[in-house]
This record gives C-alpha cells, structure tokens and sequence, in this order.
C-alpha cells in the first residue's frame, strides 16, 4: 500500500516536472485595422520521450498553424479565415514549412484587406518558431498562384518581409 | 420606403448661424422631433457655410454629408441609424422621403455638423461645439471600433507648423494652443516615414501637404479623426528623431544623421503638463514584433524580399498601364448588387481618358467586362496577363484598380499596395492626391500581390475604398466621385513623373 502511494506520487512528481518542461508558442493575429499584429501566447506540452526532435517539432508547427487558422478567441476582433478553413496537413521541408489548407480558404469577401491579414497572421506564426522561415501553402492538396479573385502570390512561399 | 407614421405636421423653423438668420420651409415635426427636407434653400445654405457638402440622388438609399472635418455622415432612408464616420449612432428617427424629399433628423444633422444648438425664444441659434462625442448605438450589430473617447474642452488648436532649418538638421515646430496628449510612431528603414498625432485637438486653418528639404521630404498636416491632427514626415533616410514638448507646443527636430537603432513610439503630452513619456514600442507601432532575424531569407537587405530593380528602363516612358480589377468571369467582390469588376472599369476609363488628354499613352489591360487571358482562366494565366501587358510594352508604370471589402461594415478607407522598392515613390504621390478624397487613407502598405510583384516597372494596386462600408459604397457608386478619384490618380501619376524624370 505505502509502496503504491510512493509510485503514484512519484508518477505525479514526475509528470509534474515534464509539464513545466513544455514550451510556449506565439499565435498572431491580424487586428481590424488590416496591419498591425496581436500575439497571444499558448503553452505547448512538452516532448514526449517516443517523440524525436524532428517529429516534435512539426506536431509543434502544426498546432500552431492550427490555431492561427481558426484565430483568436471569439470576442477579439480579428480578421479571421472564412469559416470552415483548416489545416489538413503540414509538414517541414527544411526552413520552409508546407501547409495545406482546406478548400473553404477560397471563400474570401473579396479585396486584399482580408486576404493581407489572414496570410500574415498565420505566416508570422510559423515563422515565430525556431528554424521555420518560410510558408509555402497548397490549397487542397494544390499549388495555386492566387486564391481565386485574390490578390497574393501563394505558389512560391510567403516570408515575414512580404508584409 | 417607410411612410412616416406619427402625424407629420408642417412647420417652419428659424435657425441662426452665425450671422445668418436662415429660415427653414422644408421642416416638419416627426415624432415631437424637427426633420429638414435636404432640398430646403436654408439648409442648403447652413451645409454651405459650415463646408459640409451634401450629396443624394433620386432612388438612392444614403444621404452622405461630408463635413468640413472632414467626416463623413451617412444616413439611412428608413433606418434609425447612421453612420458617423466609423461609429454608427441612434438617429431620433429614421429619415424618411416626403414628395421625393429625404427629410432628415435635424438634431443629429447639427450634431454630426460639429454644431450646439440652444433656443432662444423661437429661433435655434447653432454655434461650433465641441468635436462629435457619439453616444454608439445600443447593441448595434455591426461589430463596430469603439467610439472615439470625446475630447477634452474641444478648445486645444493646432495653429501652425513651421519647419526651420538649424546646422543639425530641421526643427519643425508645430504651435498647439492649449493642452494636448500625443503619440508618435516611425517605421523602420527603408520605409523611413515617422508621424505624430496629437490628440483632442483640432487643425486650425486647411491641411499642409508640402515638400521639404533635407534630411526631410516631404511634410503632411492634417484633421486625421475628428480630434486628432496628424503631421506626417516622409524622412531621406532613418534619420534621428527627437520629439520635445516646447512653450510654444510640440518640437520634432530631425537630425542629418542616420540612426543605426531608434525607438519606434513614444508618447507624452503638451500645455498645462508637459511630458515626453515611452510606451511599449511593440504594442501599438504597426511595424511587425520583433523576432531574432531568422536565418536563411533569402535577399532580404532593407526587409524588401529582393533589391530594387533599378535596371529598369522604360522602352515607353510615355506609356501608362492601367489594370481594371477583375472583370469577365471574375466579378471581384459584389455588395449591394454591384459588382467590383464594373467600378474598376469605369474608374480605369475615367483615369484613362484624363491622363489622354494630358498627353499620356494609356493602355487598359481591358477596356471591357471580359478576362484579360481567356474566359474562365485560372488565376496564374490571368494575372501574368496583365503582367505582360505592361512588361511588354515597356511602360512607364502601371496602376491596378480595385475595390476593397471585409466581412463586417467596419473597415473604410483608401489603400495602395506595392511590392518593390521602387513602387514606394509611385504610390506616396498618388497617396497624398487621395488622402482628400472623401474617406481615410489608409496608407501605403508593403504586400507580395502578384501584379505589383512581377511587373518591371513602378507598381501599385490601389484598393479604392471598401464596397462593405456604406459610406464608402455610396462613395464607390457615385459617379462623381469616381471622376474625382480618377483627377486624383491622374494628379498623382502627373507629380511622381515630374518628379522621378527617366534618365
């Protein structure tokens, strides 16, 4: 019995422990004056011991275009996806980080105001982690010059100095 | 249209305003509230001595009134509400046509005029107030920006700014009358610009749009909101910057000398208490949040993806290209019932013909409601179309045409995008001739967009003003406003050759 608390509360130390070891991401948002950036900050868990550096690394990346797709929370005025977009992969090519998104992106309002600051959002994202400098995105699985109607270049990938 | 339902009885009503004793025929009681008829001489008379211009068609839903501020009020035939610039506000009632006549609030119309009213005995005597204070609507829908706090006293001026030369540099001296906060902010080489608002104040006099010597450019001063005036300086270089409260108001004085490294905002206050404080730079400069310098970028000197390409030379440098957003299968963003690839074309033609008759060659990359590449194209062809119309020819520069839009009626405004260094100096003279057109500049801002991106030559797109706005989407279907949009552009296009000579 003594010895069963003893490894539950050694478990729980130990869990304890790998907790605080998990980093933080920074997730930006475009605010509704079309350019300036709001960052929110989130806490990743940390790497599992069957997880290499690499593979952590793109699950990090992941989560973190995940959430720069679907925004920051409700009440903060951002300017967001078209609803419905998501990440349906991503993966890390050296530097460059290769998202597909969901055919739902297409649906923009129309103009560049909207189309500017969702890119740049989810392009500062990525590249706030360590090694990514570069977003290249796919739309369902395609490479596309624009979106349709759209204004930016999406077949070569985006850095922080095109905005 | 709503009929207006509580009786409606004819009444007269004597304003004063200033001098002037006007007496208003076109007025009726609505609701226990006056309402003027906006073909009422009196009231065409009142709009004309406060410089507010009004403008209404037959058939059309908004009544806009542009102030002297200038700021644009939009009501709304058969809606309680309208639009004070950015904010929307509860009218008294909606307004309502009569006879063919919109008759509007007259209260809210003093108010949005910047004007007080008072009685005395039977006649309204109207005078300046202070600057617009809106109470925002309850539960408006439209997630709208809060509305601008109200400014304190409404009396602090901005009487003058002067720019003096001394052996460092320059020292622009701006005189403010009474107390005011301020907030500057620059941006980072090689946009090189740096302005300074201060606020709850009010511009005495028109704004200054004038070119200045070195270490400067060029200086702009004006009514930025309805209680701040900006004074906007487009600098050689990073030049250093020092902003110091004086007796006089504010001093910037702008040294010769480049600065390696230089806070990017700051802020303080002038009059009563004088102060020059900081503020966190990175969460109110619009400039990015600094991250280490990511490895591997690529050309990346000067934050431009790649360096200017100053190897260009016109073959046709009497040649302008001009690119109607969207248009055949592409109908651009639709609001209302209008389409963006139609108000493109029609600006293009506008712009086209003006810069004819100025001696220029225009080439359109159309002149119809049809794909530049081929029916149903995708957007590569497309694009690289109109790309090649101008590289091809070897134009002088091009200048896209489009209409901007957002989900929510929030956004307005004017604003161009350039890609290249070299687009910078193309759009800052266009950007100055529409910074009066009618709704706010947005600015210039940098963006990897194809058209200005691939072209040779010295590009902007220009997003008009946004079709989801209503103030803007009764400029955008206004012909009129077209046409002065198109001088506009024209102007712009006029001072950037003049002032960039091809060698």
């Amino acid at each position: 019995m003594l010895l069963l608390i003893v490894a539950a509360a050694g478990w729980y130390w130990f869990s304890h422990q790998q907790q605080q070891r998990g980093g933080t991401i920074a997730l930006y948002f475009t605010k509704q004056d079309g350019s300036s950036l709001g960052k929110m900050l989130v806490s990743m868990r940390p790497r599992r011991a069957d997880e290499s550096a690499s593979e952590y690394r793109a699950n990090l990346a992941r989560y973190a275009a995940v959430q720069a797709v679907a925004g920051p929370p409700n009440d903060v005025a951002a300017i967001r996806f078209p609803p419905g977009t998501h990440v349906r992969s991503l993966t890390l090519d050296g530097p460059v980080a290769n998202v597909d998104l969901s055919a739902e992106v297409e649906r923009q309002a129309g103009g560049s105001f909207a189309e500017t600051g969702e890119f740049k959002a989810l392009v500062f994202t990525l590249t706030a982690i360590p090694g990514i400098d570069g977003v290249q995105v796919t739309v369902d699985g395609n490479r596309v010059s624009t979106l349709p109607g759209g204004h930016l270049e999406l077949d070569q990938p985006l850095h922080r100095a095109d905005w | 249209m709503l009929a207006p339902r509580p009786a409606v009885a004819d009444s007269s009503l004597t304003i004063s305003y200033g001098r002037q004793t006007l007496r208003l025929t076109h007025a009726v009681t609505y609701s226990g509230h006056s309402a003027v008829g906006i073909a009422d001489p009196a009231f065409v008379a009142l709009l004309r001595a406060t410089g507010a211009l009004l403008s209404w068609k037959t058939g059309q839903r908004y009544v806009l009134i542009t102030t002297s501020t200038p700021t644009i009020v939009s009501f709304a035939l058969g809606s309680p509400r309208y639009d004070l610039g950015p904010t929307t506000v509860q009218a008294q009632f909606a307004p309502f046509e009569r006879g063919g006549e919109p008759y509007l609030p007259f209260d809210d119309v003093v108010r949005a005029l910047g004007l007080a009213a008072h009685r005395e005995g039977g006649t309204v005597v109207l005078a300046a107030g202070a600057p617009n204070a809106p109470e925002p609507a309850q539960a408006s829908p439209t997630p709208e920006p809060l509305p601008p706090s109200p400014a304190p006293s409404g009396a602090t001026m901005v009487t003058g700014v002067d720019v003096t030369s001394s052996d460092q540099g320059l020292t622009v001296a701006v005189a403010i009358s009474g107390d005011a906060t301020y907030e500057w902010h620059r941006l980072r080489d090689p946009d090189n610009r740096f302005w300074v608002d201060i606020k709850g104040a009010t511009l005495q006099g028109p704004p200054i749009e004038q070119n200045e010597p070195a270490p400067l450019v060029s200086m702009r001063v004006r009514q930025d909101e309805p209680d701040v005036v900006r004074i906007a300086l487009t600098l050689e270089g990073p030049k250093g910057i020092a902003v110091e409260p004086s007796t006089t108001g504010l001093g910037i004085v702008v040294s010769s000398q480049d600065v390696a490294e230089a806070p990017r905002a700051g802020n303080g206050s002038v009059g009563s208490v004088v102060s020059e404080g900081q503020i966190a730079t990175a969460a109110v400069t619009p400039a990015p949040v600094e991250e280490p310098a990511q490895p591997g970028s690529g050309a990346e000197e000067n934050g431009w993806k790649f360096g200017p390409r100053s190897g260009y030379v016109p073959t046709n440098p009497r040649l302008i290209v001009l690119d109607p957003g969207h248009g055949g299968s592409d109908r651009g963003t639709i609001h209302g019932g209008v389409a963006e690839a139609e108000l493109t074309l029609d600006m293009a033609k506008r712009l086209r013909d003006i810069l004819v008759a100025e001696g220029w060659q225009v080439k359109l990359t159309r002149s119809s409601d049809v794909d530049v590449y081929a029916p149903n194209d995708s957007a590569h062809d497309e694009l690289q179309a109109r790309v090649d119309v101008a590289n091809r020819a070897g134009a002088r520069c091009f200048v896209s045409i489009h209409a901007n839009a957002f989900i929510n009626a929030g956004p307005y405004g004017t604003t161009l995008y350039v890609s290249k260094p070299e687009d910078y100096a193309l759009a800052h003279s266009i950007e100055g001739r529409l910074a009066d057109d009618g709704t706010k500049d947005d600015g210039i801002i940098k963006a990897h967009y194809y058209v200005t991106f691939h072209t040779k030559m010295p590009a902007v797109l220009i997003e008009t003003a946004f079709l989801s706005n209503p103030s803007d989407y009764a400029l955008l279907t206004s012909p009129e406003w077209r046409q002065k949009v198109a001088q506009e552009i024209a102007d712009g296009i006029e001072r950037y050759a003049r002032d960039n000579p091809v060698r």
